[in-house]
């Protein structure tokens, strides 16, 4: 079982007495530090656009983050291809990978806000297939001397994109996806699936069910099955879940719970949610691995038993929570949960 | 008298025995050092489609500059403002300057390489149009809650771009130009020229001269005058020459020169060129600052009387230059040749 940390966006909530420069160092200084206590994997998050001014950079981010790392994967979770251009997200990529020396996972999803669409000029509808398209142009881009494209959406003359990435063929493209088609389109152009926060495992059992039967037609397998939690651990469940709770909120209610009416989203009893009040941290509580260290293990077991989960994404840094008590949470599972699954 | 390090092309050469991945890290490493020994900012080149490699990709490795130090600024010389789009420039910037905790210049320049907008789908033609509206959109993303924009390149609807870059109003934006049109738009927009390693003094002293009229038409004053310029410092200048002809050749027949027909390029004589066979090292001599200290010194101090330089921005890295011949150079320069004019 392997454990990263993020998708960290740099959510500064409102009338927040700190920066976002004062975030991102924040955010630098606690994955160098997630990677000496044994986390293998460093996440982060794309959208555009909001007042708390959430990350609409991966690429430059992730190469910040390659730099102040050694050993961790980078993983972006997830670019949101079809809102930017293919020769340029190409190029970009394979030198991010470069900086990283070969760790860079480029983790992709077709986005959904319309108004992220709206402020890049970019159409929504139809997004799915110019983002296969994309992927195509992107995938010769980096294993071709030189290549050129004649799509539906695109049109590239004859070009040679260097350099090219450090990983040959090239870093994994890893899906985040829950429609039928973005499952299928996942296992036709990725190497794994990437649950989002927003699901209750019930919800991933069925995702990974058809990811899996889609792999078979394909003849491929997975390289991983990642799944995004959000974890904080403490000596008490009772502590963990009031410091917790209002950073997940922001994260739950504000985020994917604001968005239902685009995106759906279910509560544990597997209900639509209509609407983003009606999102509370009893409706969501069974998809939070919030807890001790034994209500943490346990949780992480479902996983791993229901859906073959191997790699536990921790989303750890909620928006406005202490970083120093994030930091004490990491520690504390790096301890004590950790270990029980290094055994193994 | 403020010193950069860079730009850094991060070329590699056929048949080096390196790889990228190799001088990102030797990049890194070096501008670590630049921040130590006093250098003011560290810098980037874009271009796009070089088999060598050349960095087509300015904002994640400025980013991964930022991330590595802590007082050097880090800047982009230049940004190819017409090859990307405004509002994603905008918000990557802006990232890059909270990474950099508000130590990010913004160097812009129109570009010039016909392959470099076939291959991103933008129009060559009116790239200067184009330039203007691109920069009209980023000060209102960087300095306005909300705002919309429509012009007759760029339509954007009612948006906020967030995060808003550190420094305030918004990172100074430097300027790459060498014609009128350039330095006219350098003075509207801009708060410095740069000067490009591929012009002669005497002909810098022509553009700093109609530019700094333009600043006076706009009522404007610049930050700086900067000029980035081949630099090399060893013992003895013989030493200085053999260790980093080829490299500089590299450049300025391999960039410079392949491109003479495209962009104009002169020779020390102000002879215009036609191609890259026709760039020598002794034919462009004058502008490289080759030598052992005194000799750099020396020509430095020209740039100061003559252009007005204030800000020299140092090529130390070329193609193909093993990093730890530059290293000695970056070294050596700073302990023999700043001091003479940061006291």
């Amino acid at each position: 079982m392997r454990f990263g940390v993020g998708p960290y966006t740099q959510q500064l909530p409102p009338g927040a007495k700190n920066t976002h420069a004062d975030l991102y160092r924040e955010m630098l200084d606690q994955i160098a530090m997630a990677e000496d206590i044994g986390f293998e994997s460093a996440w982060l998050a794309e959208h555009h656009f909001l007042a708390d001014g959430i990350c609409p950079s991966l690429l430059p981010t992730a190469a910040a983050m390659a730099a102040r790392t050694k050993r961790m994967k980078i993983v972006t979770g997830m670019y949101l291809l079809p809102l930017h251009r293919p020769v340029q997200s190409a190029e970009d990529v394979a030198v991010v990978d470069n900086i990283a020396n070969g760790r860079l996972i480029f983790g992709v999803a077709a986005g959904y806000r319309p108004e992220e669409f709206a402020g890049h000029g970019e159409e929504r509808s139809g997004r799915e297939k110019r983002m296969e398209e994309q992927l195509d142009i992107m995938i010769r881009a980096w294993t071709k001397d030189s290549f050129s494209f004649s799509g539906k959406y695109y049109q590239v003359p004859e070009m040679s994109v260097n350099p090219k990435p450090a990983q040959k063929p090239h870093p994994p493209i890893w899906f985040g996806a829950s429609t039928k088609a973005g499952v299928r389109r996942a296992a036709k152009w990725g190497s794994a699936l990437v649950a989002s926060p927003r699901h209750h495992l019930n919800e991933l059992i069925e995702h990974y069910k058809m990811y899996r039967e889609f792999l078979r037609e394909q003849g491929k397998k997975a390289d991983e099955v990642p799944v995004i939690r959000e974890m904080y651990c403490a000596e008490t469940t009772a502590k963990a879940e009031a410091e917790a709770r209002d950073g997940i909120m922001y994260l739950h209610a504000g985020m994917y719970g604001k968005w239902s009416g685009v995106r759906p989203l279910r509560d544990d009893k597997g209900e639509l949610v209509k609407d983003p009040g009606e999102v509370t941290f009893d409706s969501h509580r069974e998809r939070f691995i919030i807890g001790d260290p034994d209500h943490c293990i346990r949780e992480i077991e479902k996983y791993q038993s229901g859906m073959g989960m191997d790699h536990l994404v921790c989303w750890v840094q909620f928006p406005g929570l202490d970083p120093r008590k994030t930091e004490k949470s990491l520690r504390l599972f790096s301890k004590e949960v950790m270990p029980h699954f290094h055994k193994k | 008298m403020k010193f950069g390090i860079g730009p850094y092309t991060l070329q590699l050469p056929q048949g080096s025995g390196q790889t990228h991945a190799d001088i990102y890290r030797e990049m890194l490493d070096q501008v670590v050092m630049a921040e130590e020994l006093g250098y003011d900012s560290a810098s980037l080149v874009e271009h796009h489609f070089q088999e060598d490699g050349e960095c087509p990709s300015l904002l994640p490795t400025a980013a991964a500059m930022a991330a590595r130090t802590s007082k050097i600024k880090i800047g982009t010389a230049m940004y190819l403002l017409p090859l990307h789009r405004p509002m994603q420039t905008a918000e990557d910037v802006a990232v890059v300057d909270n990474i950099a905790n508000g130590r990010f210049i913004f160097g812009v320049a129109a570009g010039y390489r016909p392959e470099e907008f076939a291959g991103h789908g933008e129009e060559r033609s009116g790239r200067e149009g184009r330039m203007e509206e691109q920069l009209d959109i980023l000060i209102q993303a960087w300095t306005k809650d909300s705002f919309s924009f429509s012009g007759k390149h760029y339509q954007i609807p009612n948006t906020s771009v967030n995060p808003k870059p550190v420094q305030k109003p918004h990172p100074p934006i430097w300027f790459g130009a060498s014609t009128k049109g350039g330095f006219r738009r350098a003075a509207k927009w801009g708060s410095a020229l740069v000067a490009s390693p591929r012009h002669h003094i005497n002909e810098l002293a022509e553009h700093y001269r109609v530019y700094e009229d333009y600043l006076r038409q706009y009522g404007r004053k610049s930050d700086a005058t900067t000029v980035i310029r081949q630099v090399y410092c060893a013992e003895t200048t013989e030493k200085a020459e053999a260790e980093s002809r080829d490299g500089i050749i590299y450049i300025q027949a391999g960039m410079y020169g392949r491109w003479a027909k495209t962009r104009p390029l002169k020779d020390d004589k102000g002879q215009l060129v036609s191609g890259a066979d026709d760039v020598t090292f002794q034919t462009f001599r004058e502008r490289f600052i080759i030598g052992n200290p005194e000799q750099c010194i020396r020509e430095i101090e020209k740039y100061r009387d003559r252009v007005g330089m204030d800000y020299l921005m140092c090529m130390m890295q070329f193609p193909g230059v093993e990093s730890k011949k530059t290293v000695a150079s970056m070294k050596l320069f700073a302990k023999e040749v700043m001091p003479h004019f940061t006291r």
